[in-house]
Order: structure tokens, then sequence, then C-alpha cells
């Protein structure tokens, strides 16, 4: 796709690309000669077959890492390579640092979570939050969360039989932080937690 | 006003040179791999992936490297036939080493990062309307397994490929280099009805095809190793003779076939003396055959 500023008869060039946020990609685009600009807005259909096609909008540098599109795309895949770096911690630099391990496969990716909440209910502390996370300044015990758009459609495609638990113990961490509302990077946080 | 051949390049995301990197990226690990080849039916069920294991073993077993590429992301047995299910890849900097089985095969598999046996392929991404981007995903992960494979030096690759006519012209345009494919039918007029369409696909493309495997040709009993017809007979034979393509044998209903694929050893080499592993063997050999003749 090309875009052509109709006043200059000059093709635009792009300016920036921010995202994706909650499934969309803008790309800013301007016109070299009057400087007139606009942006492209994907929808998450859009935004996701340009992640299926492995193609960046506004570039992309150097080859990556090795089956990246693959490997952040399957969604059980993070649970996979999260579990095995807990399991056989790697040094880090030296040759052959695995990103996945050989070996056996992981137990539930709930257990974490389980073990998690089992601690909280026998009175142990909940730990620090992992980084990217801002607690508030005090816990919201027994507050009420919300879940943002994004965090909701994220919860729906848990399997169903335990999404329940996946829910009350993202719900669990966000109170332990002093957090009011579930988004993506709280999920984000409460999965790296629990070693998912 | 500027059309779209009058304007160079896209304003800076260069997708088109994005995706001929890839092409570039992908060409470059084939380097090292002598011939590349798919195993295909068009049909589903008719044993592709066990054809192409015990195939893979009998070359192996004869000197040859021998790599498998399942590309039936959605139904891996590839992994399970040779035992290595549940072991994970180990990621390089410049790629993920193939994990070998028997007889020295590489192996790459979806089935090596799915979390467990009952786990289907989910990606994510919108949950609604996959239907809009699953498949070029799909497409985008076996052109990873090619190209980030660190495949080394092989003599042979072979493609498992999953049932559909579509299936060859797809890996073809990510592959234009494929040495060809081979067909793999039961003895049944449906089975053929399918595969029909696969070699007119293959044809089209101008493909090679290198040869055509009968599946199931006849029921050997283990007991007295004598082989009855389970189907009509002859029907590939002549299937093979209408289209101009090399009978590369038939391949006996063997029981064992199946319970050493569920024990993870290909037949070939856990049973080497039976008949099914002798016509494995002489398929190997023909096919050499052909690839020779192709290299010459």
């Amino acid at each position: 796709m090309k875009f052509l500023c109709v006043d200059c008869d000059e093709p635009m060039k792009i300016l920036r690309v921010d995202g994706p946020s909650e499934g969309s990609l803008s790309a800013v685009f301007e016109c070299p000669a009057c400087g007139w600009k606009f942006a492209l807005l994907t929808n998450p259909w859009e935004t996701q077959l340009l992640k299926s096609l492995d193609v960046r909008v506004g570039g992309k540098s150097g080859a990556g890492e090795p089956m990246a599109a693959l490997r952040s795309s399957l969604s059980s895949a993070a649970a996979r390579e999260d579990s095995s770096a807990a399991a056989a911690p790697a040094a880090q630099g030296s040759e052959g640092a695995a990103g996945m391990a050989t070996g056996e496969r992981p137990s539930c990716p709930f257990a974490g979570m389980i073990a998690q909440q089992q601690a909280a209910q026998a009175g142990a502390p909940a730990g620090p939050a992992p980084a990217g996370v801002v607690a508030g300044a005090s816990s919201n015990a027994s507050g009420v969360i919300s879940w943002s758009e994004e965090a909701r459609l994220r919860l729906e495609r848990v399997p169903s039989f335990v999404r329940e638990m996946a829910k009350n113990g993202v719900e669990e961490f966000a109170r332990s932080q002093g957090l009011t509302e579930v988004t993506g990077e709280v999920m984000d946080a409460a999965r790296k937690k629990f070693g998912m | 006003m500027k059309s779209y051949r009058d304007i160079a390049g896209d304003g800076g995301s260069n997708i088109l040179g994005q995706v001929a990197e890839q092409t570039q990226r992908l060409q470059a690990r084939m380097a090292g791999v002598r011939h590349s080849l798919a195993v295909m039916s068009g049909k589903g069920g008719v044993g592709k992936s066990a054809v192409s294991v015990n195939l893979a073993a009998a070359l192996a077993v004869s000197g040859c490297r021998v790599g498998i590429l399942d590309a039936d992301l959605n139904g891996p047995t590839v992994a399970r036939m040779l035992g290595i299910s549940g072991t994970r890849p180990i990621l390089k900097p410049d790629g993920v080493l193939p994990v070998v089985g028997p007889a020295g095969l590489k192996v790459m598999s979806m089935d090596l990062f799915l979390p467990s046996e009952e786990a289907p392929v989910e990606w994510d991404g919108p949950p609604t309307e996959t239907y809009v981007w699953r498949q070029t995903m799909e497409a985008t992960a076996v052109r990873e397994f090619l190209t980030d494979t660190l495949w080394g030096e092989l003599d042979l690759l072979i493609i498992d490929l999953p049932p559909g006519s579509d299936r060859l012209p797809n890996l073809y345009s990510l592959l234009p280099r494929l040495s060809g494919s081979v067909v793999v039918t039961l003895p049944s007029e449906i089975s053929q009805f399918v595969v029909h369409k696969s070699i007119t696909a293959a044809r089209k493309l101008g493909s090679p095809l290198l040869g055509l495997i009968e599946n199931m040709a006849g029921y050997l009993c283990p007991g007295c190793e004598t082989l009855r017809p389970l189907f009509p007979t002859g029907k590939a034979e002549s299937l093979a003779a209408r289209y101009g393509i090399c009978y590369l044998g038939s391949i006996p209903f063997d029981p064992r076939l199946c319970e050493c694929g569920d024990r993870g050893v290909p037949l070939a080499l856990a049973e080497p003396e039976s008949l099914v592993a002798a016509t494995f063997r002489d398929v190997a050999r023909k096919l050499q055959d052909s690839l020779a003749r192709k290299s010459s």
C-alpha cells in the first residue's frame, strides 16, 4: 500500500508508528512537500494479519530472533518458555543460551497461581510487584476490581474450566498491588509472577 | 496524479523488501540441503506420516543425512512416531536446533512447541473471524520452520504435508526449488479420487513427481507372514502409469507399523527383517536413484 498527497502529487512518508494498543496500530504519514499528515489506524484483524505475515509497518531491521513470529504468536508458548526458564536458569551470555530447554513437558501452567493462592490463604506475603507494574500506596484488600476491554477479551481466551480461577488469581494479584483495574499489563505481570 | 507504479517505495515500511528478505533467508538456510522432498497425498489417513518416517529411517540407515519437517501443524505425529514428542528444541542465536531422533534423523515439528499432548495449536489474536488471518499465520510458521531450523548439511529434507491438494502449491510458493514430491495413496478408488487432484496440482506447478507409493496394500499377517488383499489390487500402479509417475512400491498393512509408531520407533528400524522394512529400503533405493538422475 502506498499513500499519495493528492494536492502535491507526492508520495507520503511514514513519520512514526505506535502500538499495537488494544489491537490497533497507528501509522502517521506526512507529505514531504506540504507537511500534511494523516494516520492509518488498523483494526485488530488488520493488525493480526501484519503480525501473521511477520512484517512491520515502519520497517524492520535485521532478522530478529529465530522463529520469532511462531513463538510470540502461539498462545501456549509463553507458558512453556517461562516454565522452562524457571526450571533451568541457564547462564546468560553463554553460547547456546536456551530460550527453550530440552526436557519433559511443563506441568499445569496454573500451578504457580494455585500455589500463590494457597500461600495467600495461609497468610504468606504476596511478594514484590514485578517491574513494569506500579503498585498503589496501599493494598486494595477488599476493593472492587474493574477489567479493561483488552483484559476482558484476553480472559475470554482462557479455557472455560479454569477461567474463574484465572480471574480470581489475577484480581487477587491486582488487589495485592493496590490496583483497582485489571489491564493487559496487569495480566502480563500476573502471568509472570505466577510463572505462566 | 501519480499511480502506484509511479511511486518508488512505500513511504518507509518497505513491506515488499521485508518479504523479499524473508525469502532470501529461507534460500540461504536451504543452501545446505541437497534435496527437499514433499510427501503428499491430498487425502487424509493414507499414512503419509508413517511413510515419511519409515522412508526417512530407511534412507538414514543407508547413510543419508536426513531431516524431517512435519508441516502438519494441527495434527503433528512425526515427533511421536520417532519417540521425541515432549522434547523441546534448543534456541540458539542464529536458529533453532532440530531435535535428533533415531538413526540421527533431524526433526522439526509443531508438536515440539505445544505444552501437552492434548493441546491444540492456538494462536494469540482476535478471537473472532480467525479465518481472516489463521492460514497466513500457519504459512508463516512453516516458513519459519524451514528458515530458522539449523538443519546443517542434509542430503534430504522430507516435508510431511498435511491432507489437502492445496498443500503442495502452498509449499512450492515458499520453496520453488523443491526437488519434487512423492504421492501416497491407498489402493481404494476413493483415495485415488482425491490423489488425482494432488497430481494435477503438482503437474500444473511444474513440480516433479518423483514417485507414487501405495500404502496398506494388503494385510500382512504377522503370524504367518501371508499377504492378503484389503482392497482391489493394481489400481495404484495403473494410476502411476497413467500419469507417467514411477511406481515406487506397495507397503503392506502390518499392524506392527502402528505399534511401532505408537512406541516411537519406526518399524523400518525396529524390525529390519520384516517385509515392510524391506519394502521401505527398496523404495528408498529407487528414490535415491531418482534424485541422483535429477541432479546429474
